[in-house]
């Protein structure tokens, strides 16, 4: 079929092409090919026939146009038109045979009957064989098929004689009359009454572009048709008209062209007289049609009267020299003329020759001329047009105007259809303007013209002509470059194939050219973009609406053209890429219906969202064994590299926001499991549509298949998995390692099935890259991978038993124990041969890292004296064992002391790391710890609770009941001025008495049985430590070193009293021993640490253990008696004296001397206003040192008891011995 | 009359759509309002050849403009308009074309569906075109507008359907 109205269609002769005998398809269009392109015979080259009519020798300039095909549909449809339009019957049928037996002549016999419609009939060979020659029989091996054309219209011209003879006696009806209501009217849309009509104010409104039939010629139409009640002699005329234009018909089959024009010639002036007004058109369009080939012909010719009388001549005419004048007055001449003198006219115009005419314009004048006939007959019963018929004559102006808008002059491609014909523009367009053909219309003029088709309501034609007029118009427009518009003219040709009612036979004939049609459509509206993958096409908007609307259609007419693999191809692109412009319901449907019903044709289909896989991540279990870290177990490897600008603080340093990121970026994450492990796949799926998605289908990619893999029957057991619409969702999976990685293994895609459908790699999608950011170049997903790393089997070390019982020890306080602990490698081939063992105790897990940082130094000693000791001496192990074996147990021995352990410790752990060094000489190994955690629970034994200082007075020490005398060392205590009591209560704590022995330095007390839950006092006499410059400068040692303290807080007194505090206690630390020992069955021993039971040592205590100290004042004082009545004065007299140890310059003229007096029995002060004692003024008074009188105090006392007395200079220097009086009744 | 309106960006993209209909007058017809986008695709080659036409009688049938890039001389916009450009059965296409390339183009039916052609009066079409320009430029100059992106701004669709009451479907 020919998707094309051929602009010479009327001329041409209609061939069928039957294959005969034994033809492949492409073979037999092969031949078809070659013989359509020789569709031209001239009629110089065909041998003279008898017939006047049609002798080719009467025009030898004139073609023969064969229009071979091979398909009959037109033929049926249009059978009512074959009376009007004679050029529309099949005249000719020429067999092709090949490889076929038969005889020539039944074939043709055979032939004929099966085509009895056609007038000629002519078999054609193909095959080697020759045979004697039959008249309509050729063989294409003797002859060449230029000369077998021109015998077939040799053959055709006599036919054709004959055929004519019997059509001068038929009465031609209109085809209105012959096809009766199965024809489809003009219906045209507009009323030509609205171009009558049209208002005033017409000039500022855009007129309707097919600009309408001027109002004259309207006028005399409608006076012409009051007319046409006509006499009986009309109708002769009219017959005989109709039958010069049939003949003229005929002729211009036949090639006669200059006789074909003068025939139409003759036929119009008769039909427009009698108003005949569809075969006027039909002539005036053949007449147009025969001046156009007489001008391909290069024929000189004159125009038909019967043109200038219907048509305005300046339309057309071409003033060879022409000036403005001459012009003017030509066409004032045609303006004036009454149209209907036709007579009086047409000597003149007459004259007209072909030379003065521009064919195009006179072309398009007629044709103006033709369809306003056209549109005259509608409005008549039986003598209208048909649409078909009009249709097809806009077209053939349109092409015809497309044609000279490509084109300079008439070549040969004028005869030849528009698809197979290329625009040619010569080289020399330029030399001959005049004649140049481009110049006539525009291409805008072509598009009004073609547009007047959609005056017409083209959905009440017949399919096929339907098909017709729109691919014709989509090649005009094609051909004009106008890519939108040949796409909307597919689009609606497409639209219009859809209905139930089409038969199939349309696409039989269509010959499949609408896949190349929907190409054209696709490439057009720009849905062949791949959004889905480059961010420019992402990034650029285009019109989803028309896109969409493409789409569907090619779905559905693939499914009626039941092309499955194109309903799944483009609903897959529909789906891909229009997802956001498609309800539920249609994406639902577009699945099921159109993809996965069709997978079994298509084994191609994958899933088609590249954004599927969205995470990925490699989850270590809960109870997983534990993962080796990488250890260095080479020291110092690095450190000179890290420690390079140490020397130097840089407070900067690490701070820098630059610095954090770029070493997290630096620092490549990346998780270790171990050979074997099982972990857990979390799979992070996108489904961006709007039904659930599916996945079926679940692998590692074979380069990743042999290192880890999904444990067998899970994947099964959670497939398939459902991802709601527009969610994601995650998978979890079990996944187990099987191969021992060199180095950092990359995961960056799995093999995914979705529905079903065939499984493909799916990369790991992490983010959407934006045009801004990347450019528009590039793809359009960021990928992500996921890194791991897969280590060999390493030693696995487990606690098995402890000799404790739950692994929970008592102790008392004091003492030490010992236990086992027993280990087992359980690994089978691996020996823990890297082995460190540590543990750590609750106190130093509580302690803060900075704990040191609010202590003062005296405290910070006590507290790092005993973490030191937890961490060195607390927990030994007796035997640590180089290796453990694999499959083995060891025993290891532990021995716990707390003797200086204090009371917070409530719980240890051992801690074990161990690995596997496989080379000796290896940088690091993978460790694993492993922490056996006890409990221990200290009771309390014996305890210091206090411990005072008191200076031995001379009257104490020479008491008669002072045990100090059955000292077995008296020389201790032989310098009576020096000693001091220290005075410590002990008590037993514990529930078994227990023996305690105290010794200080080489003093020995004698041992003494404590009572359980009792206390005693035990009184230890010292000798009073010499004073010295040490104390005061020596610092508060550091335990840890490389500390930094800014600033203490503390003044220079402060500081240096806080450090003879230290001292003090130190000493006393050092010599002072308690040993114990319980009274049960096991005779537990075990030693007091007294740092936990002593606090630090007041002001008081440290200036009567350490008496001659570094001051500048002493003073002592002296009482009158000791012993005194109620009512008698006692004289208290202070003498203040300066030691060696000052600077004269420091010292003040006077200081001051403050008397202090307390209870004896209670250790308190009096207020210094009492009942108790009376003295004279006040208790202060100044003096000057360098004098040798004393300060006097007299004191009457009141009240009966003991008291002490002290004395103070300057509120800082206190005598060494109190001085004591007792005041009785009298 | 109802209207179906669109600005369409350099490749193609339609940057606004907008339907313009009246309730006391006909809407499109269902199977219309899904032809309006490729009615308007497909004049759009008839704009690109009207745009660089220089022959002034060649150019659109209505008088009042002729080729778009002999505007050089003029300041007004009034040559941006481009008239009615296309039919298509009884809807009418105008067009208009603004200096940077953004074609304006309107599908026109008709107020009855008797098939009769759409008078457009082009006064009213003319100032609706131009003031609808107006506000492109406004958006343009919006920094955070990027070119050829569609318009999404609420203000833009409110004040371009206010001109289209006024002017279009009175």
């Amino acid at each position: 079929m020919t998707q094309d109205i051929s602009l010479v269609e009327p001329a041409k002769v209609r061939t069928l092409l039957v294959p005969i005998g034994q033809w492949t398809r492409s073979s037999f269009m092969t031949k078809v090919g070659a013989l359509q392109e020789r569709f031209e015979a001239r009629l110089v080259d065909i041998t003279p026939i008898e017939d006047p009519n049609f002798n080719p020798q009467g025009f030898p300039q004139g073609r023969l146009l064969f229009d071979f095909h091979t398909s009959l549909v037109e033929e049926e449809q249009s059978l009512f038109l074959h009376d009007f339009e004679v050029y529309r019957k099949t005249f000719v049928v020429v067999g092709l045979v090949n490889a076929e037996e038969q005889n020539p002549q039944e074939l043709l016999d055979t032939l004929q009957k099966r085509y009895p419609d056609p007038i000629s009939h002519n078999l054609l060979y193909f095959d080697g064989k020759h045979q004697p020659p039959t008249p309509n029989v050729y063989w294409s091996s003797t002859t060449n098929l230029e000369t077998i054309v021109c015998d077939i219209g040799k053959n055709f011209l006599e036919a054709l004689g004959h055929y004519y003879a019997s059509y001068k006696h038929v009465t031609l009806r209109s085809p209105g009359a012959i096809g009766g209501s199965s024809v489809t009217k003009t219906i045209l849309m507009r009323q030509p009454s609205a171009a009558l009509s049209s208002p005033p104010s017409m000039r500022v409104t855009s007129s309707p572009i097919d600009t309408s039939v001027p109002n004259t010629i309207k006028r005399s139409a409608s006076l012409k048709s009051l007319s046409l009640s006509s006499t009986a002699s009309s109708d002769q005329h009219r017959a005989k008209a109709r039958q010069c234009k049939v003949l003229g018909n005929f002729k211009l089959l036949a090639g006669q062209y200059l006789d074909s024009m003068n025939s139409f010639a003759e036929a119009a002036s008769t039909l427009h007289k009698y108003h005949d007004n569809i075969w006027l058109g039909s002539a005036l369009e053949g007449l147009a049609l025969s001046m156009v080939l007489l001008t391909y012909l290069q024929v000189p010719f004159q125009v038909p009267s019967i043109i200038s009388s219907i048509c305005s001549p300046k339309d057309f005419e071409i003033q060879p020299t022409g000036t403005g004048s001459q012009r003017n007055s030509m066409s004032s001449v045609t303006v004036q003329s009454p149209r209907n003198s036709l007579s009086a006219k047409s000597s003149k115009i007459n004259t007209i020759d072909s030379q003065n005419v521009a064919i195009p314009l006179l072309f398009k004048s007629i044709s103006d001329k033709v369809l306003h006939y056209y549109e005259m007959s509608i409005s008549h019963n039986t003598e209208y047009v048909p649409q078909i018929v009009y249709c097809e004559h806009v077209m053939r102006t349109a092409r015809f105007m497309a044609y000279c808008h490509s084109h300079n002059e008439f070549e040969k491609d004028l005869l030849q259809s528009a698809t197979s014909s290329e625009p040619s523009k010569s080289a020399n367009t330029d030399l001959d303007t005049s004649s140049s053909l481009s110049e006539y219309f525009t291409r805008l003029d072509i598009c009004f013209t073609a547009n007047k088709l959609f005056d017409l309501q083209l959905k009440e034609m017949d399919i096929f002509c339907q098909v017709k007029v729109f691919a014709s118009l989509a090649v005009l427009y094609n051909k004009m470059g106008f890519t939108r518009k040949n796409a909307f003219m597919l689009r609606i040709l497409l639209v219009s194939l859809l209905p139930r009612g089409v038969s199939d036979s349309v696409f039989g004939v269509l010959n499949s050219t609408h896949n190349d049609s929907l190409l054209t459509l696709m490439q057009t509206y720009g849905i062949n973009k791949q959004p889905e993958t480059l961010i420019e096409d992402a990034a650029n908007c285009s019109w989803v609406t028309i896109q969409k609307n493409i789409l569907m259609l090619a779905i559905n007419l693939s499914a009626k053209t039941q092309l499955p693999e194109k309903v799944c191809e483009f609903s897959l692109t529909l789906l891909q890429k229009y997802s956001h412009a498609l309800t539920r319901s249609e994406q639902t449907n577009l699945l099921r219906e159109n993809i996965l019903a069709y997978t079994h044709v298509n084994q191609n289909v994958t899933y088609w969202d590249p954004f599927l896989l969205r995470k990925l991540d490699i989850i270590q279990l809960e109870n997983h064994k534990e993962i080796p870290r990488e250890k260095c177990i080479v020291v110092n490897k690095f450190e000179g590299q890290s420690k390079r600008h140490s020397q130097v603080f840089n407070p900067y340093k690490d701070r820098g926001i630059r610095d954090l990121t770029e070493k997290s970026k630096a620092e490549e994450t990346f998780t270790r499991f171990l050979l074997g492990e099982t972990a857990e796949l979390v799979v992070v799926f996108q489904n961006p549509f709007k039904f659930d998605l599916e996945i079926t289908h679940l692998a590692f990619c074979k380069k990743d298949e042999s290192i880890v893999d999904f444990l067998s029957g899970s994947v099964r057991r959670e497939l398939p998995f459902t991802i709601k619409p527009n969610s994601m969702a995650s998978l979890h999976l079990p996944v187990t390692f099987l191969k021992e990685t060199e180095a950092v293994h990359e995961l960056a895609s799995l093999e995914v099935g979705v529905f079903g459908l065939h499984p493909t790699s799916f990369d790991i999608v992490d983010a959407e890259r934006r045009q801004e950011e990347y450019g528009s170049k590039g793809t359009r997903a960021s990928l992500d991978h996921y890194k791991f790393f897969v280590i060999n089997e390493q030693p696995q070390i487990e606690f098995v038993s402890s000799t404790l019982n739950e692994n929970s020890i008592m102790m008392l306080d004091g003492t030490t124990q010992s236990f086992e602990v027993v280990l087992r490698n359980q690994s089978l081939s691996k020996a823990a041969n890297y082995l460190e063992f540590t543990h750590v105790t609750n106190v130093e897990a509580e302690l803060g890292s900075d704990y040191w940082k609010k202590l003062a130094p005296d405290d910070l000693y006590d507290v790092e004296k005993k973490l030191e000791w937890l961490q060195k001496k607390c927990i030994t192990l007796r035997n640590a064992p180089a290796e453990i074996p694999a499959n083995s147990n060891v025993t290891l021995i532990i021995d716990i002391d707390v003797s200086q352990a204090s009371f917070q410790l409530k719980s240890f752990e051992i801690m074990l790391v161990y690995g596997c060094k496989d080379n000796a000489n290896i940088d690091s190994v993978y460790t694993k710890t492993l922490k056996v955690p006890f409990e221990i629970s200290l009771r309390r034994s014996i305890e210091v609770p206090s411990l005072e200082v008191v200076p031995a007075s001379k009257e104490l020490l020479q008491a008669e009941s002072s045990f100090l005398r059955t000292e077995r060392h008296p020389a201790h205590i032989s310098d009576s001025g020096n000693l001091v009591l220290l005075l410590l209560d002990v008590r037993n704590s514990w529930d078994e008495n227990a023996t305690v022995s105290i010794s200080f330095g080489e003093f020995q007390c004698k041992p003494e049985t404590l009572c359980s839950h009792s206390m005693k006092r035990f009184i230890v006499p010292i000798q009073s430590f010499h004073p010295s410059v040490y104390w005061s400068t020596g610092e508060i040692p550091n335990l840890v070193r490389g500390r930094q303290f800014v600033n203490s807080g503390l003044t220079r007194d402060q500081t240096v009293a806080m450090r003879r505090s230290f001292w003090c206690r130190e000493l006393l630390m050092e010599s002072l021993r308690c040993e114990w020992k319980l009274h049960d069955s096991t005779e537990t021993c075990g030693t007091v640490y007294f740092r936990q039971f002593l606090d630090k040592i007041s002001p008081r205590s440290v200036d009567i253990l350490c008496q001659q100290r570094d001051v500048p004042y002493r003073v002592k004082l002296f009482s009158s008696t000791t012993k005194a009545l109620v009512g008698e004065n006692i004289r208290l007299e202070a003498h203040v004296t300066i030691t060696d140890y000052h600077h004269s310059s420091d010292l003040k003229k006077q200081v001051q001397v403050e008397f202090l007096i307390y209870n004896r029995r209670t250790g308190l002060a009096l207020p210094s206003s009492n009942t108790r004692l009376l003295y004279n003024g006040q208790l202060s008074c100044l003096t000057s040192p360098s004098s040798d009188y004393p300060v006097i105090l007299d004191i009457t006392p009141v009240d009966p008891g003991e008291y002490e007395v002290g004395c103070c200079v300057n509120s800082l220097y206190f005598n060494d011995q109190p001085v004591y009086f007792r005041v009785e009744r009298p | 009359m109802p209207c179906y309106f669109a600005i369409i960006g350099a490749k193609d993209n339609p940057i606004y759509e907008a339907e313009f209909t009246n309730p006391h007058l006909n809407q499109f017809p269902p199977e219309l309002k899904e032809l309006n986008p490729f009615i308007l695709h497909a004049s759009l080659d008839i704009l690109e050849d009207l745009q660089w036409q220089t022959h002034p009688q060649s150019g659109a049938h209505s008088g009042t403009n002729s080729g778009f890039l002999r505007s050089r001389h003029s300041s007004s916009n009034s040559n941006c308009y481009l008239g009615k450009i296309d039919h298509f059965y009884g809807l009418a296409i105008t067009g208009y074309l603004s200096y940077g390339n953004m074609k304006f183009v309107m599908v026109h039916s008709g107020n009855a569906n008797n098939g009769s052609p759409v008078v457009v009066d082009d006064v009213s079409v003319k100032s609706f075109y131009q003031e609808v320009h107006e506000l492109y430029v406004k958006t343009l100059m919006n920094p955070f507008y990027t070119l050829n992106e569609p318009i999404t701004s609420p203000v833009f669709d409110g004040r371009v359907r206010a001109l289209a009451k006024k002017l279009l479907t009175k």
